[in-house]
């Protein structure tokens, strides 16, 4: 049998690794005695992960992790004793059962994140928005990616471009906050912070941020042409 | 002034590697509102948080202090080198985990010394406070600074930087001495008025009482006592019953992978082997033991409090716990302890405990390791460590027997008597493991083998009977490492070796006097930190800070001691008495061995010992 738990990433817990975000759970199960399957072999561990995992200091409202039970549990009453095991940041929004096979590894394909650009004087603010519109609107963005061919590093060259699903700038009264959903998973895989590095060099705007939040907003899947949030995904 | 801290330190943990360090919020963490607190007490490991946390005095010290309604007890711990360097380019001061506050505005400092080469990060700890380093340059606003913990039974190196010291197990005598603060503070505060009522608690000392002479071979001609009500002599503090101690129920859960990622649970204190080249040994005397019951209720609670999967049964040598293999047998009755493993520190060379092992801990096979310390029979006889070559041979092809093949055996170089021959032994033991793991039929030849030959330098410490030894030049310890590396030719046998001139640096703070307090400033000032982490040793700086004090560090490290020299430390009453460290001494000289006192007791001075049942 198979849960999935609808959790948020928050505050100061957005330090933790993605390893250690699996040994707090990992703890957390076992004060409440989950039962959760353990794989066999000679170094059990419990099966359970977490989908496209975050990179450390992104925070976020809504991520998937995919459990292996071997007795049944009461969804409602899990949620309350988890939630009592956990700080506060990672707050368990829903559990539920699984009828898809799908794990929520392969069934990820965007994610959408909310970066916001606070910056050292607001008056810069305008000419930046136009900027980084311009920036967006070009047909092609390189992005270089390494791989290892029979032990050689070749260079593969992409257009970061083919990545970005979309990309809406708003004006905040003291910010910029850039909506992006990018390609996400082991389909296709652009990290935020590529993204965010590269406007920041292009645009030479290193001086001029103050402060960058990266906030991740949701998980998607696609049915047919149309992203839909993993919550749906059932 | 709070806020901008906040938001400076946003900014950096952006920066630094593994920022979870220093976010606090773990489970099982207390956080006060700090307003309606009477004492505000702040817990520093100096050392980063991985090894400060895997410290199981932190979360005994944090539970019992926090639990009192009007006292707060915060931790910080040591930043790391790129995050120290944010702090100080950006003016944050060291703030402590629980509530963000700057350390310099708690009322007390507490850092626990468990080894000399925290030193330098004691002085950095200080610093980046904003605390002036030396005590005579603070004022009533700074923090009073206390410390405790194995080297303050040398306390005289750290003089300088700490008004007070705790001088041995500090359950009791730490909340005496916080609530001794809080009554001071209530009637107005007065640190001098402090400190003298607090030297009437026994176990505490406040060098500032007491004044050094010394002879013209700088050895010490006396102590006078500038504070005429300063006692005589420190006895140390030590708790009579552990079952009636205090013992939390819980234990801080760091967020990231710690040195020691498991529940921590003492089942006794002390030790009655009588190694000579052991402080712990002789410190933490009389041996004094937990109850089943108590043990396994303790557990009971951990395990329900944390979610750790492995539990580790601390003492000093936990083979010799009088019922043991009830103990791990009556633990494993339990439902809630099935899916915990459980771990013992350091083995005794002795084969049942592999077998005990092997059954509850259900396949999961945790690192082996032995301590032989001598390689010869001679030596270790010279050392009183108990054990034959029959012993090491025999338990080794058991472990191998058993399935496993990684073992490790940790060796001291440097003792005294030592010769080329003990040295060949070391080697001698690292083959006969190699032999015995491939002389075996095939179907008994499991995993990959390898045995490492861990040898640590011998620093004499205060309290043991080699208290008087000289300790090798690193010259002659690097000599014998050489020679031990060029005798191994075989890949299989690891050689492991501590860096020689760390340990001319621990000599000279584990046997030395005041005046070496010179050398620890100018170290620090050339930038002298982690000094017991090889890659970060800055032996460059150290010797610098030695030069520019003048003063003769081989004196204090490398000289033999006569009896009837005045030691430092002498005035610290541990309860085994001096003549039996000098009867022991001489024993050594011989090779006579002193069997284990739970045979039969060697009269070391302890008073009200359970040993002999009074």
């Amino acid at each position: 049998m198979r849960v999935r738990i609808n959790f948020t990433k928050k505050g100061y817990l957005s330090y933790l690794s993605h390893l250690d975000l699996i040994r707090l759970f990992q703890r957390a199960f076992n004060r409440i005695n989950l039962p959760v399957k353990y794989s066999n072999g000679f170094n059990p561990h419990p099966k359970f992960s977490i989908g496209a995992p975050l990179s450390i200091g992104i925070t976020s409202d809504n991520e998937y992790m995919d459990v292996e039970i071997f007795d049944y549990i009461d969804e409602k009453k899990t949620l309350e004793m988890l939630n009592g095991q956990l700080p506060d940041e990672i707050l368990i929004k829903s559990i539920y059962y699984l009828n898809t096979e799908e794990s929520v590894t392969s069934k990820i394909r965007y994610a959408e994140y909310r970066i916001e650009l606070v910056l050292n004087n607001n008056k810069d603010k305008d000419e930046l928005i136009c900027r980084l519109n311009d920036w967006y609107n070009q047909g092609y963005i390189r992005l270089i990616r390494y791989k290892l061919k029979k032990k050689q590093k070749i260079k593969i060259e992409y257009n970061m471009k083919e990545f970005i699903y979309s990309f809406i700038i708003y004006d905040k009264p003291s910010a910029i906050n850039i909506r992006v959903v990018i390609e996400t998973g082991q389909y296709g895989n652009l990290r935020p912070l590529d993204l965010t590095n590269r406007i920041i060099e292009d645009l030479d705007i290193k001086n001029t941020i103050k402060i960058m939040n990266i906030h991740r907003v949701d998980l998607y899947y696609l049915d047919g042409q149309n992203l839909k949030s993993i919550k749906k995904a059932r | 002034m709070m806020v901008s801290n906040k938001i400076k330190l946003d900014k950096i943990l952006r920066k630094v590697k593994k920022p979870a360090r220093y976010i606090g919020g773990e489970l099982n963490t207390i956080k006060k509102d700090l307003e309606n607190i009477d004492v505000k007490f702040v817990f520093c490991f100096p050392d980063i948080y991985e090894v400060g946390m895997s410290y199981l005095g932190l979360h005994i010290l944090y539970y019992l202090i926090n639990k009192e309604k009007d006292l707060v007890c915060e931790r910080v711990f040591s930043p790391d080198l790129d995050m120290e360097k944010y702090m100080r380019e950006e003016k944050l001061p060291l703030l402590t985990l629980e509530n963000k506050v700057e350390v310099k505005k708690f009322d007390i400092l507490g850092f626990t010394l468990q080894h000399e080469l925290s030193y330098t990060n004691i002085l950095n700890i200080l610093n980046l406070s904003d605390i002036p380093i030396k005590k005579e340059n603070r004022n009533r606003e700074d923090p009073i600074v206390i410390a405790g913990g194995p080297c303050a039974y040398n306390p005289e190196p750290l003089a300088d930087f700490i008004d007070l010291f705790i001088i041995g197990e500090g359950e009791e005598l730490t909340l005496e001495v916080l609530n001794l603060f809080k009554q001071n503070k209530k009637n107005g505060y007065n640190k001098e008025q402090f400190l003298k009522d607090a030297s009437k608690l026994e176990g505490v000392y406040v060098p500032e009482f007491y004044k050094i002479e010394y002879n013209l071979d700088n050895t010490i001609y006396k102590r006078k006592k500038i504070y005429k009500n300063a006692k005589n002599i420190i006895n140390k503090r030590y708790i009579k019953d552990l079952n009636e101690m205090f013992t939390p129920k819980n234990m801080i859960v760091p967020y990231i992978n710690i040195v020691h990622d498991r529940m921590i649970l003492e089942i006794f204190r002390g030790c009655t082997k009588g190694c000579r080249f052991c402080q712990a040994g002789m410190i933490y005397r009389p041996v004094r033991e937990k109850n089943i019951d108590t043990v396994i209720e303790e557990s009971r609670y951990l395990v329900r409090n944390t979610g750790y999967e492995e539990l580790s049964l601390s003492s000093l040598s936990s083979c010799d716990y009088s019922n043991l293999e009830n103990l791990i047998y009556s633990f494993k009755a339990y439902e809630w302890s099935k899916d915990i493993s459980i771990s013992l520190p350091s083995l005794r060379l002795d084969s049942d405990i592999l077998n005990i092992l092997e059954n509850i801990n259900s396949g999961r096979k945790t690192g082996l390791t032995f301590a032989p310390e001598a390689g010869t029979q001679r030596l270790r006889d010279v050392i009183n460590k108990g054990i034959t070559d029959k012993d090491i041979d025999d338990t080794i092809l058991r472990a191998f027997n058993q399935g496993w093949s990684n073992i490790k055996l940790y060796f001291i170089l440097g003792l005294p008597t030592e010769t080329n021959r003990d040295l060949d032994g070391i080697i001698d033991i690292g083959y006969r493991a190699r032999n015995k793991f491939f002389n075996r039929p095939r179907e008994l030849k499991k995993g990959h083998f390898n045995v490492t030959l861990a040898c640590a330098c011998f620093v004499p410490k205060p309290f043991t009977p080699f208290q008087w030894c000289e300790q090798n030049s690193i010259k002659d310890f690097n000599k014998k490492i050489n020679y031990i590396k060029d005798k191994i030719n075989d890949n299989q046998i690891l050689f492991d070796y501590h860096d020689s001139q760390i340990s001319y640096i621990e000599g000279i703070f584990a046997r030395g006097d005041r005046r070496v307090s010179k050398i620890l400033i100018k170290a620090h000032e050339y930038g002298c930190k982690f000094d017991g982490w090889s890659d970060y040793f800055n032996y460059g700086g150290w010797k610098k800070a030695i030069e520019d004090s003048k003063i003769d560090t081989d004196f204090y490290v490398n000289r033999k001691r006569e009896f009837s020299e005045k030691l430092p430390w002498d005035f610290i009453n541990i309860g085994v008495t001096k003549d039996y460290l000098k009867k022991e001494y001489k024993k050594s000289q011989k090779g006579i061995y002193t069997r284990d006192c739970r045979l039969g007791c060697n009269d070391c001075g302890i008073e009200h010992c359970t040993m002999r049942g009074d």
